[in-house]
Parts: structure tokens; C-alpha cells; sequence
């Protein structure tokens, strides 16, 4: 063992960087329009001479900055001289104050104006890092390394302005945070077969929308109507909980190669990218030719897709159901060969006054190991359910030469 | 190396920064520092901010809204799931279908467009009204006025607190009453009151307003300074009358059911709403209002575009607005009008039910079989029959095409391709010439009162007969309900009646119906009506009905159009928002919901 190190902080920070200023004073608007008063008048309505005037924000004095308590433990190890390298964090964050905008809180409606913003959400954090390195340059001309890092994030919110009697599914309490929620199907190959079938589901709240190959989706709460209190939270947040991302590489002699590999899993996301709208520049839905052959018919019930609709339909057809499913990929971010031209043939390179030549093959996204369809950018749309306008991933390989002169 | 900046470097960076900060940015508002003194500090400031509860009134009858008013069965409706699923009971499906729904829309209310009937909405538009009430009514000290200024502001505030929590309970019941303002760290946590406690905290709002309001604005101290622009601002005549209307509803047997326990109508309320309406009686007596004559009797809802307000001696309130003009007719004919007359999306035509409750012409009811009598099923009716209502080859207007098609058959025309879906086009507020053929279209407005005289004289008639008898009346007054009634029918051309009631189940039967005939379609009141007499439920008034028939008139049917969903106590209050009566127990939902 060269090094052995442990670490400890604990600390507190402020941050108003999400808050609005003014917000503690009252403010008022008045004549928006630069116009005039209320029209009254018989015969003839004219104006008042009261331009007219209202309530802007409703001061709250008690805003303030939210606070962040972070504690954080490490290891630091160093093994083998130097060649194997450890890191390990375990951390924690409890964020008090939160601001919630007034759209994020319920009062009574008896107050008579949208919710005043307040310092009142609370979010517990933790997690851990890992980091381990291998390194050896085993002779002078073959060296070799691995790597090895992950962490694991977890969020809980404690409060985010839930009314205290919603039911707890329901809640952002107790969840991860912008935790997507949404209705479930009856499984996942659960379809409205037919009218009949439909006459005999559960109804929705609006249910002349209905068609048959719709999905058919769980009534929850089980209140004989399916409706917005039938959505329910993704296992997994949006964004992943776990990371990792091995990679490895190598020289021997004027040769050397890398691979590295990232990898995601604990979180939800979305099949929702079928069409794909107007980001292309165009209001004609596109669909992916995968969906086209898959979708649902009478005679093809097996498959997996719900049958195919005006776009504008789609949103809300228990496809919500459909698209909440936890998620993993491991991607082959990038890998890469490359020689560097020496020695004997360097000669060559010195009567043409260049200095350092490398060739090189690389490739990103080469590879992609995920149960979700490969044909669009997953990276993006793992991080983004709602962005269904996405570009198809890039898969690039370049063939390159390097030279200094 | 890397160079260092030296301190008065950094200094020099930083302390503009300060200043800036210290003078500019930490103490003011963005709104070029308007203070509460500059709101309420002077007179006309503080009516510019009173005022504005004016444009947050509802009227039921605008634009989108007589889908709302006409839940109560009066009409039947060819729109698909958007209103319909009134009659099916599904409200929730109402939530959220913008102004298809004047109860729980939420926007902020635009001033004297032509347009906003009421946009703010009667939930949310109603609680930002009564705090906009309570802040005027407690900043009060802060104007530098006299006592007549500050009186005025006191006795409109006073009103429309009470009118905005009065609009709000008659949907949804009873309601926590808010008379405070509440500050930006305030976590109210008020219970719901029965509706007759909210209503007696209504009543005494309303006291105060009455107190304070002038008579006639243009006679009064301050309203001499804006002469000719006061119209449409509540005065004393009309607050009386909606103090009548309030009580009225508070007596009525849903309203003293779920306070009560007892859904017949309250005795005390039931005195208290007579004398209210007797005192705007009075006043009409002394010649402050009049019933409009029978031959002006369109003139209550529409003129001829002439720039001037459709503001008659029978008119006690209406929603003041900019001149309307043409553009008025695309409400109308939103609502009333097929499509081969000029119409512009679906309509809502009468159920027969509800034109079974016009008399014959002789004060006889009408009788089913009367269906196959080609002198009786329309003609030989009480006068106001024609004036609701076009049947079926009615002349619209000048122009050879205008007559209304009403048959069932083929043609573009005849129903179901006009889009109607009954025989009985409501044309109380279409006058005649007023479609594509004609051309008229332009010379034309339309404006329903919020309260007018005839319905000070129904309220009375019901109060009265519930606390007195047929031939009782206000302590004080010469008026039997026998005696209001036949004022009512008197202009229209229709016999007298005596507290026989010939016809009727009882006299209350008969001032029922005659509320119906004569405020037929106004929208302020059937679908309440129907709640508040505690009748919505029973199993008679559930289905609606057609009459159809052929061109030639070969045949009359009756068919079934809808067999409504009322579900007892569902469907007799709105649901109120979910997260509303999330927030804690004793903000309870309405049953059923």
C-alpha cells in the first residue's frame, strides 16, 4: 500500500440562483394595456375615469435562499505502486428551503390569488462514487490499463407541495424528483381487441375517443373510471441512478487501442418517440418504419405497438402506460486503434519535415446493448422522456492521420 | 507565470457593483415603485382597482356559456361529448373544456371587450374578486378622500363580495366566507360552511352594500362628476333585488335540505326574501323601474345596433360592456341558429319538455295529445310561446328562404343536417331578419340582463307563497303572490290566475312554471331551479324529448332525445377540484364526488 487516505466534509450553502427577485414586496399593475377604465353607460357606453388597475405578485417576507447540507466521506487508496488507484465517496445532501414557485403549491382557493412562492421544499440525497485504475507498463514496449468507475444517486423530495391528504401514490413526496407518473396497461401486449371489448372495460372520462388496438389501461385506484388519478410513478426516475463506465486500453510498441464503454440503469423512459412531429421542419408526423411493422391490427395482435392514429390522438391512448418502463443500456462510447509512425519509416517522414505522424481508426456509439429500439438517439431520449423529435443516433468512424510538421 | 490582478484592480471591479446594488436594484420594484399608497391613496386610483370586479362578473349567457345554464333540461344539445356529458352528469369531463365552461375557466378577464362574458370564471374569477373586495374594503383608511368616496368604493366592494361568494355557492355549496385579506405567508385553513351560513354572511355583505349604493348614479354626489358613464354600475334597486334572489335561493328546499336537513322551503328565509323583493317593488311602484309593454318585450335582450346598450326601464343589472355591435351575432348564432340560416358551429334548440310548460292561450296546460292538433301543438299558445320559440315553417325573416325548417327529412335543411337537434328554435333573442338570407345580421345586439324587474316579481311571488300563502304578503305590502303572478302574465297578454291554480298541483306549482315561461332561456336560473326546488333527481324529469315529424306533417312523435343522468345528491352540486379538497378535512368534497 503507497497511500491510504480518508477524507471528511461537512458544509452548508446558500443558493438563490432559482428565485425570483421582488418577491417580498407587493406588486401591483397598473393600466396594462395602457387603456382605460370599465365601459358603462346608457345609451351609449364609454369609458370610466378610473383606469383600471390589479394585484400583481402578494409579497412574501419570509423568502429566503435555499440551503444545501452536504457531508461527504472518502477513501483514497493507492496499492502495488501506485499502479492500482481506489477512490471511494459516500455522500449525502439534505437541500431545506427549496423554492417553490407559486405554480408548484396548492392553497385554498378562498385566497383568492395564484399561490405565493415559498421557501418550502425539502429533499433528502445520497449516494456513493467509486473509482478504481490499473495501470501497469509491464515492459518497455507493452503497457496496459483498466478502469472502472460508478455511482449510484438516489433522491428522495420530503415535501414539494403536496396537499397533505392526496393519496400517496400520488405524491411527489416520498419519490424521486420530476419522477414521470402515468397510467398503466393491463400488460404489456394489452390491447382493445375489439368495440365489444371496449363496451366492456373500464370506462375513461371521455370515452367516445376509444378504438379498438388502443392500449388498455389499469384502473388503479379502482374508482370505475380511468382518469388522471390512475397515473402512477415510473419505478425509476429520469434520470439514471446508477452509472458506470468501464474502459480498458493498451500499447505495445508504436501500437495502441481503447475501449470505453458507458453504461446506465435504474431509470424510466419512454417509448414514446413513435412520430416523430414538426422538429424536422415539417407538420407531417413521421413514423419509424420499425413501429410501421409492428403495430396493431386485427389480424396482428401480437405485436407490441398500438394501432396506428392521427398523431394528434396518440398522447393520450394508454400509450402513457406503455412508455414508463425501467430502462438500461450500455453503450460503446468510443474505441479506437492507432499506430504511431517510427523508427525505420520515420525517415521518410524527416525529408518531408514532418515531425510526429499517427494513424488512427476510432468509432463512437459503435455498440449499443439495450432492450430499447436502436433506431433513434437513446442517449438523449433516456435523459428526456417528453422529447420525442429526436435526431437518429450517430454512429461515426473516423480514419484519421495525424501529422506535425 | 501567471500574472496576478492587482487589488485596486479587483476593487475597482467590484464596488460599482455595490453601489448599483445598494441604490438601484435591492429595494425597488420593477414596476417603476408603485406602493399600495399609490393604488389606494387617491380616489380615482382606488375605483380603477375596485372597478375591475366588473369585468370578472359571469354572464351566463355569453359566448360559450348557455351550455351551462341549460344543464336544467331546457335544451338539448348537438355538440358531441362537450356538452353533452352535462346531461350525462359527467362534470368532470367539463373541467377543463375552456369556455364551454363558465365555472371553472380561469383567465384574466380582459376589460370592456364585447366578448368577455365572463372569462375570469365563476370559481376562480369569484375568490380573486372577493379578495380584490376585501382589499378595498381594507385599505379603506388608506384613501385621502371624503366620506362619499370612500362610501362608494365601500358599498360596490361590499356588494361584490358578497355577489362573487353568492355566484361561487350556487354551483358548488356551501363555501368558507373570506372576508380578510390573506398575506403571502398565510396558510388558510377555513372549513366549509352549510350554504345558508354562507348565505347569512351573504345577506349581511349585502345589507352593508345596500346602505351605501346610490339609487341612481347619475343623481348622486360622485356619480355627478362621470354623468353618462355609470349605467352598469350596481346600484341600490338592483342590490335589493339580488338580496331577493339570494334569500330566495337560500329558502329553497335543496339549499335548506343540505343545511337542514328539511328540503321544504325555510320559513325565515322565505319572509326575509319577500320583503327584499317588496322593497324593489316599492320602487318600481314610485317609478324607478317598469316593466317593459308586450309589443317591446325583444327589446329586453336585443336592439338594432343603434350604438346604444340594450338597457330598458325593466332593466335592473346587466354586465356593462363596450358597445357590442355586429360582432354580437356570432354569439347568437353560436348557440341558436342552424347552419343553412347562417350559423357557425352546432346549436342548442328547446326540449319539448320545456315547451310543454307554455300554456295554451286560454291559461289552460297544454296536453300531450294536443301533439296531433295542428291548431293547438303550436298556435293558440300563451303569446310567449312565439316569442322563445320558431317552429317548424316559421317565417325568420323577409327573405323567401327564411323560414325554419324543423321536420325531420333529407334536405340540407331539415333536421338532423341543420344541426338541430329539436323542433324548437330558441329565438328569444334573434329577432326578426336576423340570418344569412336577410342580411340583417348587422343591425344587431344582444345583451341579457343579469337581474331585470320581471324576476323580482316571480322571486317575490315563490317567496311569499312559501312563507305567507297564495294570498299572503310582506309585512307591509298591498302584493299577493296571486297578485305578482298576474302582473307577470298581464303584460304578456295571458289570463289571471287565482290561488286555485287551476291546472297545477298547487300554486307554488304554478309560480314555478311561470318563472320557467317567462325567464325561459336567460340562463340565471333553470339549471339552479331545477336544483334548488329539489326536483332534478326525480325520475319525471329525466328523460328530454323530441317531436318529430315529417315535412308534410303526416305524423307527430314524441321521442326520447336523452335520459339525463341526476344522480341524488351527485349531481345537485359540482365537483369541486381535486387538490382543493386535498388540502385538508375540513374542505370536504361535495357527495357523490
Amino acid at each position: 500500500m503507497n497511500t491510504l487516505k480518508f477524507r471528511y466534509s461537512n458544509g452548508k450553502v446558500g443558493s438563490d440562483a432559482s428565485i425570483d427577485r421582488w418577491l417580498y414586496t407587493n406588486s401591483y399593475i397598473v393600466n396594462p394595456a395602457g387603456g382605460t377604465g370599465m365601459e358603462f353607460g346608457a345609451p351609449y357606453t364609454v369609458s370610466s375615469p378610473y383606469p383600471y388597475r390589479y394585484e400583481g405578485t402578494i409579497a412574501n417576507p419570509d423568502i429566503q435562499w435555499e440551503t444545501s447540507h452536504k457531508i461527504d466521506y472518502g477513501i483514497e487508496a493507492a496499492f502495488f505502486d501506485n499502479r492500482l488507484l481506489f477512490t471511494y465517496d459516500y455522500f449525502t445532501e439534505h437541500r431545506s428551503n427549496i423554492f417553490l414557485s407559486g405554480g408548484d403549491r396548492v392553497l385554498p382557493a378562498y385566497y383568492g390569488a395564484d399561490p405565493v412562492a415559498a421557501n418550502v421544499g425539502e429533499v433528502d440525497i445520497k449516494g456513493w462514487e467509486i473509482e478504481t485504475e490499473f495501470r501497469n507498463q509491464a515492459s518497455r514496449s507493452f503497457g496496459y490499463w483498466f478502469k472502472f468507475g460508478a455511482s449510484y444517486v438516489i433522491d428522495n423530495v420530503i415535501f414539494k407541495g403536496d396537499p397533505e391528504l392526496r393519496p400517496d401514490y400520488q405524491k411527489q413526496e416520498g419519490f424521486p424528483m420530476d419522477i414521470v407518473r402515468a397510467t398503466l396497461n393491463q400488460g404489456e401486449h394489452s390491447f382493445y381487441s375489439s368495440w365489444n371489448d371496449i363496451y366492456n372495460s373500464v370506462g375513461t372520462e371521455n370515452n367516445s375517443d376509444l378504438l379498438p388496438g388502443d392500449f388498455k389501461t389499469l384502473d388503479y385506484n379502482a374508482d370505475g373510471i380511468i382518469n388522471a388519478d390512475d397515473n402512477v410513478p415510473a419505478d425509476y426516475p429520469i434520470r439514471p441512478q446508477h452509472t458506470y463506465s468501464p474502459s480498458a486500453g493498451l500499447s505495445y510498441k508504436n501500437f495502441s487501442a481503447s475501449v470505453s464503454f458507458y453504461g446506465v440503469y435504474n431509470l424510466s423512459s419512454g417509448l414514446n418517440w413513435r412520430y416523430s412531429g414538426s422538429s424536422f421542419g415539417s407538420s407531417v408526423a413521421r413514423i419509424a418504419n420499425h413501429y410501421v411493422d409492428n403495430i396493431w391490427s386485427p389480424e396482428n395482435e401480437r405485436f407490441g405497438e398500438d394501432a396506428m392514429n392521427a398523431s394528434s390522438r396518440f398522447s393520450s391512448r394508454g400509450r402513457q402506460g406503455f412508455i414508463n418502463y425501467p430502462r438500461y443500456y450500455l453503450r460503446l462510447e468510443n474505441a479506437e486503434i492507432s499506430y504511431n509512425i517510427t523508427g525505420q519509416n520515420a525517415q521518410l517522414l524527416e525529408k518531408l519535415n514532418i515531425s510526429n505522424a499517427r494513424i488512427s481508426l476510432s468509432g463512437n456509439n459503435l455498440l449499443m446493448f439495450s432492450p430499447v429500439y436502436l433506431d433513434m438517439d437513446k442517449v438523449s431520449q433516456l435523459s428526456n422522456v417528453s422529447n420525442r423529435h429526436m435526431y437518429p443516433v450517430l454512429r461515426r468512424v473516423n480514419l484519421g492521420m495525424h501529422l506535425e510538421f | 507565470m501567471k500574472t496576478i490582478l492587482k487589488p485596486h484592480w479587483i476593487l475597482s471591479i467590484i464596488l460599482p457593483f455595490l453601489f448599483i446594488s445598494c441604490e438601484d436594484y435591492l429595494d425597488r420594484t420593477p414596476e417603476a415603485d408603485i406602493t399600495e399608497e399609490d393604488i389606494f391613496g387617491t380616489f380615482e386610483s382606488y375605483m380603477g382597482y375596485a372597478d375591475y370586479n366588473y369585468a370578472e362578473v359571469v354572464d351566463l349567457l355569453g359566448q360559450y356559456a348557455p351550455y351551462v345554464p341549460y344543464w336544467g333540461g331546457e335544451g338539448l344539445f348537438i355538440f358531441s361529448d362537450k356538452v353533452t356529458a352535462a346531461n350525462k352528469g359527467e362534470y368532470w369531463t367539463l373541467i377543463g373544456r375552456g369556455l364551454v365552461n363558465y365555472y371553472w375557466v380561469n383567465n384574466r378577464p380582459r376589460i370592456g371587450d364585447w366578448d368577455n362574458f365572463g372569462e375570469g370564471g365563476i370559481w376562480y374569477g369569484g375568490w380573486r374578486g372577493i379578495r380584490r373586495s376585501n382589499t378595498a374594503l381594507l385599505n379603506i383608511d388608506m384613501l385621502q378622500g371624503s366620506e362619499e368616496q370612500k362610501d362608494i368604493i365601500k358599498g360596490q366592494s361590499y356588494f361584490f363580495r358578497a355577489y362573487f361568494h353568492q355566484q361561487i355557492i350556487e354551483g358548488f355549496g356551501g363555501m368558507p366566507y373570506a372576508d380578510v385579506i390573506f398575506e403571502g405567508t398565510d396558510v388558510p385553513k377555513l372549513p366549509r360552511l352549510s350554504y345558508q351560513e354562507t348565505a347569512e354572511k351573504i345577506d349581511a355583505d349585502m345589507d352593508k352594500a345596500i346602505a351605501l349604493l346610490p339609487v341612481d348614479w347619475d343623481n348622486s354626489i360622485l356619480g355627478q362628476n362621470s354623468q353618462g358613464t355609470n349605467t352598469g354600475r350596481i346600484t341600490k334597486g338592483a342590490a335589493m333585488a339580488l338580496k331577493g334572489r339570494f334569500l330566495l335561493y337560500a329558502a329553497s328546499p335543496l339549499m335548506n335540505g343540505f343545511s337542514n336537513n328539511d328540503f321544504s322551503y325555510n320559513e325565515d328565509f322565505s319572509k326575509r326574501s319577500a320583503a327584499a323583493s317588496w322593497e324593489v317593488i316599492k320602487m318600481a311602484n314610485e317609478g324607478v323601474y317598469s316593466l317593459v309593454p308586450w309589443e317591446d318585450y325583444g327589446s329586453l335582450f336585443h336592439n338594432n345596433n343603434d350604438g346604444t346598450n340594450v338597457w330598458t326601464t325593466e332593466t335592473l343589472w346587466l354586465k356593462p360592456t363596450k358597445e357590442i355591435g355586429s360582432l354580437m351575432w356570432s354569439t347568437a348564432r353560436l348557440h341558436w341558429h342552424p347552419n343553412y340560416l347562417g350559423a357557425e358551429g352546432g346549436m342548442t334548440t328547446a326540449s319539448q319538455n320545456f315547451v310543454d310548460r307554455f300554456e295554451m292561450a286560454d291559461g289552460s296546460r297544454y296536453k300531450v295529445e294536443y301533439d296531433q292538433d295542428n291548431n293547438k301543438r303550436w298556435e293558440n299558445r300563451d303569446p310567449r310561446f312565439k316569442a322563445n320559440i320558431a317552429v317548424d315553417r316559421d317565417k325568420v325573416g323577409d327573405n323567401v328562404n327564411s323560414v325554419w325548417h324543423g321536420y325531420v327529412g333529407d334536405e340540407p335543411s331539415a333536421r338532423p343536417n341543420n344541426q338541430a337537434a329539436s323542433t324548437y328554435l330558441i329565438n328569444k333573442f334573434i329577432p326578426y331578419g336576423m340570418n344569412t338570407f336577410d342580411n340583417e345580421w348587422r343591425n344587431y345586439q344582444f345583451r341579457p340582463s343579469l337581474i331585470r324587474l320581471a324576476e323580482v316579481y316571480l322571486n317575490y311571488a315563490e317567496a311569499v307563497t312559501a312563507a305567507y300563502g297564495p294570498l299572503g304578503t310582506a309585512p307591509g305590502a298591498s302584493l299577493t303572490a296571486v297578485d305578482a303572478i298576474n302582473i307577470i302574465r298581464e303584460r304578456a297578454g295571458m289570463p289571471l290566475v287565482t290561488e286555485a291554480a287551476t291546472g297545477y298541483d298547487s300554486f307554488m306549482d304554478l309560480v314555478r312554471n311561470e318563472r320557467s315561461v317567462e325567464l325561459a332561456f336567460e340562463g340565471n336560473g333553470y339549471w339552479v331551479d331545477i336544483r334548488r326546488w329539489y326536483i332534478g333527481h326525480l325520475q319525471e324529469n329525466k328523460p328530454l324529448y323530441t317531436l318529430d315529424f315529417d315535412k308534410d306533417w303526416t305524423f307527430f312523435n314524441r321521442n326520447l332525445h336523452t335520459l339525463r343522468v341526476f344522480d341524488n345528491p351527485k349531481h345537485y352540486w359540482l365537483p369541486i377540484y381535486r387538490e382543493q379538497v386535498q388540502l385538508y378535512p375540513e374542505f370536504e368534497q361535495n357527495p357523490g364526488w
